[in-house]
Formats: C-alpha cells, sequence, structure tokens
C-alpha cells in the first residue's frame, strides 16, 4: 500500500498545457476521486500516475518512489477502466488470470488469487462461464477482478461505472464503496459525475482546464465552494448565481436589482463591506429556496414574488423553474408545494445560505464556519 | 507437400517431378521416376520385356506444361500388370499431374494477406498491384469489419498474444516493428445495418477497449486508428488507417485513438500543411487575442453563437460579451458576429486548439 505525491507536476502536448502545476499528496489508503468536464486533465493526470503519459515537468511519487522514469509494468499499480473488455474465447477464471500469466506468476499462487478476488467479489459461480453468458453488472466485476487479482499498491479507475445502465451504477457504486473498505488500498477514482464523486470519495479534486480549482472533502465542496466553478458543478440541481449591487442603506447591506432586495446576513457584513456599491454575484442552491409558510412568515425581508415558468414534479420534491432579472433560477420545493406554471408565487430565499462571489476573479468572498479537510 | 517458389512452377521442374511419383507411389505402391520424354511422342502407356521370367519396365506418357512426361517403373519379374492395367496407371498419374499443378498455382497456404502486406510496405506496391496479387492467390473473402492499427509507443514481446485473445474474431493480424494492423470481424446483429450506426459505435469502442487492455496488461500505450467498416479494400483500408494515425498524431494526441468518422474538420484541415496553417493563424487572428478574449471566442462557438448562452455559460453580463465581441472584431479585422468572419475565426481557434499553439 501506498500514497501518492504530486509536485509542480506540468502535462503538456506541443504549447497545450492539459495539467498545470498539479499539486497534492494523496494518502495511504484514501479514497480520492478527480472530478471536472471532459476536458478538464483529470483522466490525464490518471494516466501519469499509470506511466500511460509522459510528465512534461514535476515529480511523481508513489509512496517515497519517484516514478516519472519507471516504466508502466513496473509501478505496481492496477487500472480499470469504463470500457472494461474481457477476452470473449475465455472463461473468468481465465481472463483474471490472463494478466498474472503474463507476468509468469506461478500457477498455484495466480489460482489463490483468483479465488481469492472471486470471494470478494462474490462471484465464484461465474468462474468458468464466458464474458457473453454474463450481465453488465458482472461483466464489471469481473474487470474489477482483473485489477485485485493484481495485488497492486494502488487502484486507478476511469470512469468506471459510466458504460452501465443508471440503475446498475448506483448498486455497483456501492459495490466499489465497500470493496474499498475490504482492500483497504489507496484508490484514484476520476469521474464527471459529482454524484459519484459525493458518495465516494474521502477527498475530491474539482479540476477544470488542467487546473486545481479544489481539493476537500465532498461536504466542505457542497457548503463551502472556493469560487463559482466548484459551486456550479458540485450539486444537483445547480447553484442559482444572481447578479446585484451591493448597497448600504439605513445602516444595513441590501442586495439590489430589478427582480428584488434582499439583504445579507449581518455575520457577512465585515467580509461584504469592500464591495459596497458594486455589483457582486449571489448564489443560492434550489433547496436554499423555499416556499412554506412559516419561513415566508419568519422572514419577510428574504421573501420575493415570481412567475413560475416550470414545475417538475419529482415525486419526494417539485424543481420549480422562474426568471429573476433575466437569469434563470430553480427552486427544490416541498412535493406540497403549491407552485403552479405561468402563475405568481412567493418564494424566500435563505439568505443565512446564501453564498458570494467576486464577479471579476469569481472567487468566494468569506467561508465562515469553513474548516479544512486535511 | 514441398513448397515450391515461383520459378520452379512449371513442368520441367525437377521437384515437380519428385512430388508427382511420390503421390503416384503412395497411390500404387510401386516406384515411379519421371522426365520429360526426349523422343517423339509415344503411346500413352507401354510395357516392355514382358514374361513371367523378366523385369519389365511400364512407361507412362502424357502431356505436361513443356513437354511430354514420361513415368518409368520397373516391374519385378512374374507381377507385370496388364496393358489395361498400364492405360489406368496412366490416367492417375495424368490427374495427379494437373491436381498438382493448380494447387502450385492456387498457393492459397502459402501466401496469406499477412504475407501480402508485408511484400506490399517492402515492395511499395500500389493499390492496383495489391488486389491483382490477391486475385492471383486467391485469398479467401473478406467478412464485412474495419480495417485497425495499433501504433505502439512502447513495445512488449506479448502484445500480439494481446490482440489474439482479446479480437478472436478477425481476418488478418500483421505486426510490422511497433505496429499492429488487423482486420476484426464486425460483430453484431445487424452489421450490414449501417444507418443506424450501431456498427460504427461498435468499431469506435474498440479503441477504448483495445487501449485500455494494452496499457493494462502489458503496460503498452498505444494509438488505436479505425477505419470505415468495409469487406473489400484491404490495401486502401490500410492506407486509410495510416493516415488517421498520423492525423491522431497531429491533432489528437492525447486521445486514446481515432476512427475515420470521428475526424471533423480534421479530416480536411488535415490535408493543409502545419505550416500553411500557422500562417493562416497568424493572419486570422493577428496573434493579438489574450486568453480571456479565446476563451470567449470558444465559448461563444460552443453556444451556437448565441450571446444570451454564452454570456450565461461565461458567468457575465450580456453587455461585457458583448464588448469582448466588439474587441475581437477590432483587434482581428473580423466581426465574431457575422456569419463569414465567424467560420475565418472559428478555423483559426479550431487549429489553434488541436495543433496544440496554446
Amino acid at each position: 500500500m501506498a500514497g501518492l505525491t504530486f509536485k509542480n507536476v506540468i502535462k503538456k502536448y506541443a504549447q497545450n498545457v492539459v495539467v498545470n502545476d498539479f499539486n497534492l499528496e494523496i494518502k495511504d489508503k484514501e479514497f480520492l476521486v478527480l472530478v471536472g468536464p471532459s476536458g478538464c486533465g483529470k483522466t490525464t493526470t490518471l494516466r501519469m500516475i499509470a506511466g500511460l503519459e509522459e510528465i512534461t515537468s514535476g515529480e511523481l511519487y508513489i509512496g517515497d518512489r519517484l516514478v516519472n522514469d519507471v516504466p508502466p509494468k513496473d509501478r505496481d499499480i492496477a487500472m480499470v477502466f469504463q470500457s472494461y473488455a474481457l477476452y470473449p474465447h475465455m472463461s473468468v477464471y481465465e481472463n483474471m488470470a490472463f494478466g498474472l500469466k503474463l507476468r509468469k506468476i506461478p500457477k498455484a499462487e495466480i489460482d489463490r488469487r483468483v479465488r481469492e478476488a472471486a470471494h470478494i467479489l462474490d462471484i465464484e459461480h461465474l468462474l468458468e462461464r464466458k464474458p457473453k453468458a454474463l450481465s453488465g453488472g458482472q461483466r464489471q466485476r469481473v474487470a474489477l477482478g482483473r485489477a485485485i487479482v493484481r495485488e497492486p499498491q494502488v487502484f486507478l479507475m476511469d470512469e468506471p461505472l459510466s458504460n452501465l445502465d443508471a440503475k446498475l451504477r448506483v448498486q455497483m457504486r456501492a459495490e466499489i464503496s465497500k470493496l474499498r473498505h475490504r482492500l483497504q488500498t489507496t484508490v484514484v477514482y476520476v469521474t464527471h459525475d459529482q454524484t459519484e464523486a459525493m458518495t465516494m470519495g474521502d477527498r475530491i479534486v474539482v479540476m477544470k482546464d488542467g487546473l486545481i480549482q479544489q481539493v476537500d472533502a465532498p461536504m466542505n465542496l457542497y457548503d463551502h465552494p472556493k469560487n463559482m466553478f466548484v459551486a456550479g458543478f458540485i450539486g444537483s440541481p445547480s447553484m442559482n448565481f444572481l447578479k446585484a449591487k451591493l448597497v448600504e442603506e439605513d445602516g444595513r447591506l441590501w442586495l439590489v436589482n430589478s427582480a428584488f432586495r434582499l439583504p445579507p446576513v449581518a455575520e457577512r457584513r465585515e467580509a461584504l463591506t469592500p464591495y459596497i456599491g458594486k455589483e457582486i454575484i449571489f448564489g443560492i442552491r434550489p433547496e436554499a429556496v423555499k416556499d412554506d409558510a412559516p419561513f415566508l412568515a419568519a422572514h419577510p425581508d428574504w421573501s420575493v414574488d415570481v412567475h413560475v415558468d416550470v414545475v417538475e414534479p419529482m415525486g419526494s420534491e417539485n424543481y420549480v423553474y422562474f426568471s429573476l432579472n433575466g437569469e434563470n433560477v430553480i427552486a427544490r420545493l416541498a412535493a406540497a408545494s403549491q407552485a403552479k406554471v405561468l402563475q405568481r408565487h412567493k418564494v424566500a430565499f435563505d439568505m443565512s445560505l446564501a453564498r458570494y462571489f467576486d464577479p471579476e476573479t469569481q472567487a468566494v468572498i468569506h467561508r465562515p464556519g469553513y474548516e479544512a479537510a486535511y | 507437400m514441398k513448397q515450391y517458389n515461383r520459378e520452379e512452377r512449371n513442368g520441367s521442374n525437377p521437384f515437380l517431378h519428385e512430388e508427382l511419383c511420390e503421390r503416384l507411389n503412395q497411390e500404387t505402391g510401386l516406384e515411379f521416376s519421371a522426365r520429360i520424354a526426349q523422343d517423339a511422342p509415344g503411346r500413352t502407356a507401354a510395357i516392355q520385356g514382358e514374361g513371367v521370367e523378366k523385369n519389365a519396365l511400364i512407361a507412362l506418357r502424357f502431356d505436361g506444361e513443356d513437354g511430354e512426361i514420361e513415368l518409368t517403373c520397373v516391374f519385378p519379374a512374374g507381377d507385370v500388370p496388364g496393358i489395361l492395367t498400364s492405360r489406368l496407371l496412366a490416367a492417375l498419374a495424368r490427374q495427379i499431374y494437373t491436381d498438382l499443378l493448380r494447387e502450385l498455382k492456387q498457393p492459397a497456404q502459402a501466401w496469406t494477406r499477412e504475407k501480402l502486406l508485408s511484400a506490399a510496405v517492402e515492395l511499395h506496391w500500389d493499390e492496383t498491384v495489391f488486389e491483382q496479387k490477391e486475385a492471383e492467390y486467391a485469398l479467401p473473402k473478406l467478412s464485412l469489419g474495419f480495417p485497425l492499427l495499433i501504433r505502439c509507443q512502447n513495445w512488449h514481446s506479448e502484445v500480439p498474444t494481446v490482440i489474439e485473445n482479446l479480437l478472436p474474431r478477425r481476418d488478418v493480424l500483421w505486426v510490422h516493428q511497433q505496429e499492429v494492423f488487423l482486420f476484426v470481424r464486425a460483430e453484431m446483429p445487424n452489421a450490414r445495418d449501417l444507418k443506424t450506426g450501431g456498427l460504427l459505435v461498435w468499431g469506435e469502442a474498440l479503441i477504448q477497449q483495445i487501449h485500455t487492455m494494452l496499457a493494462d496488461e502489458v503496460g503498452v500505450l498505444a494509438g488505436v486508428c479505425v477505419g470505415y467498416p468495409t469487406e473489400r479494400g484491404l490495401w486502401r483500408g490500410y492506407q486509410e488507417v495510416q493516415r488517421l494515425a498520423r492525423l491522431h498524431v497531429r491533432f489528437f494526441p492525447g486521445e486514446a485513438g481515432l476512427a475515420a468518422w470521428k475526424l471533423g474538420l480534421a479530416g480536411l484541415l488535415g490535408e493543409i500543411s502545419p505550416e500553411v496553417m500557422q500562417r493562416y493563424r497568424r493572419e486570422t487572428l493577428q496573434e493579438r487575442l489574450t486568453p480571456e478574449l479565446r476563451e470567449t471566442l470558444e465559448t461563444y462557438f460552443a453556444h451556437s453563437l448565441s450571446i444570451s448562452e454564452t454570456a450565461r455559460a461565461l458567468f457575465i453580463h450580456r453587455n461585457t460579451l458583448l464588448y469582448r465581441l466588439d474587441r475581437v472584431a477590432e483587434l482581428t479585422g473580423y466581426n465574431p458576429r457575422e456569419f463569414a468572419a465567424a467560420v475565418q475565426l472559428y478555423l483559426a481557434i479550431w487549429s489553434q486548439r488541436y495543433e496544440g499553439e496554446y
């Protein structure tokens, strides 16, 4: 088992920088998730760990060993990919054993490892079957088995669930989390799906354009995003962003635009003071928009009249869409909400949960109560 | 059967005679020897020195490719065949000879597509010559499948083993230096129904499967290029995937590979030399766009020139976006809000990204 360390790692294709000044320490036995939109550099980072991409500059350590120039086969890592190819003419047993055979591992040892991995994955009864006779989930288990039998120091997983249907994905997500606790190994997991990232990772690295945006525990990313990108990327539906001017009237701060006039909570005053008279971006999560009568009654200052565009009943809740000052807003309201399409409705923004961003740098302004994960 | 080279494939070839005798001997249990008859055409079968007390010489004659062939065999005394048997022996010899010639003219066992590809590369054959040879050697028909090239950056002796096992259904697997060229049979229930795109999806999936399997099993980094599915034109398919491999390196170096139907603009711009493209970029963008303006343009193009969508995606006010687009027009002379100018800028921005200029 081993941790990983990136020191100022850069990856370029010609002049095109795809991973820029990547610094990160991944702890032994940690489950670290790299998440970000397509082209953000997360897969390239994973492939650098695997040795499948050369590092343009910087240093990468697996444990204490500098591995920049170590060939992939000598890095003691195993990979599980999105396209879990299996050898079609081989049985499950042979599929799991094949990689070890190529590595000239003795037969008895191969047998021990294959049977042990099959036991962990609960596929002992499938060992004689050919891939064609397996379901999607079973195939994915075999692919995991092929990695487990290597007994590597680090597991690298590149979107291993994205080929599965939604139901199976949820099931396998839980399986991998369980497996990780049984194997007690360092895992680096790449996904573009923020739900996977939030539910599986000990820590999450959010990337964009080759740069780390934030490295943090899942709930810290959700509650204390460092910038607008992280705030918008983590959470579904995404955080709403509204532009407003910050003004001071009668000793109180107000966020003002053509659609509302809302007061930031008092504890934000100090942090917001430099922005008085300027435009800032106000972020509010869909679940921080409420319409229940007690909340509206308790916070008349936080309420806004809106014209409802769309209502999406989700069963346990309703997604209600409206626009304010030309910006689309989504509210996640209780199923009992009376919001109706094309009618006026009163909602209130829970200003204690509001976030504020600098429109120039897009960085968050003030993160009260934030404690770094490590 | 022994292997014969092309120079040996004629009637005067001693190896051919040897093989003829060997087969005839196997059929009859006798011991014949063969030669080209030097004298005047004789009877089909003749027996000399007949008699129960004497050995007899039996001579079988028939027309070979370059002369009359005579097969002779000495019979032990007391066991001399009748003239009818001799004629049957002559007919059998003629049949074996004809079969032998046919086999040598169609050496299916000797020539494979892999050998043909090696010869084609070595001797710089063009498509016409390659197809002539394919026809000449009567190679079995190709199934519907994909030409596919695996270009390995590093090598491991087990690469062919991994590929053989991963893709057992294939018509060709040719290893040449650090490249593996395959013709992979399509595996789809409706393989001929190209309209659905299902076959192409299957073909495209091969890229990731091969790439990841080689990386995982033997730590080999490979670019995998897949050509359009076909049932013929192996050489054209080989040329196509070679071209794809060049475009892969030039435009998509970070990708696992490239499928012919995913080329897009690269298929067109790949025909233009990097120097010409660079000049075009310089003339269009004037090297004056800041990273912010470039990102703005890219987002604007990605959102189909929609001002409101782009402003939302960039988290900027509509007026800020309009200001930035005006600034692009000012710096380059091309107004991105006009279609023709937008196309010019789009090509320049596209090539800048894919030619790795930033």
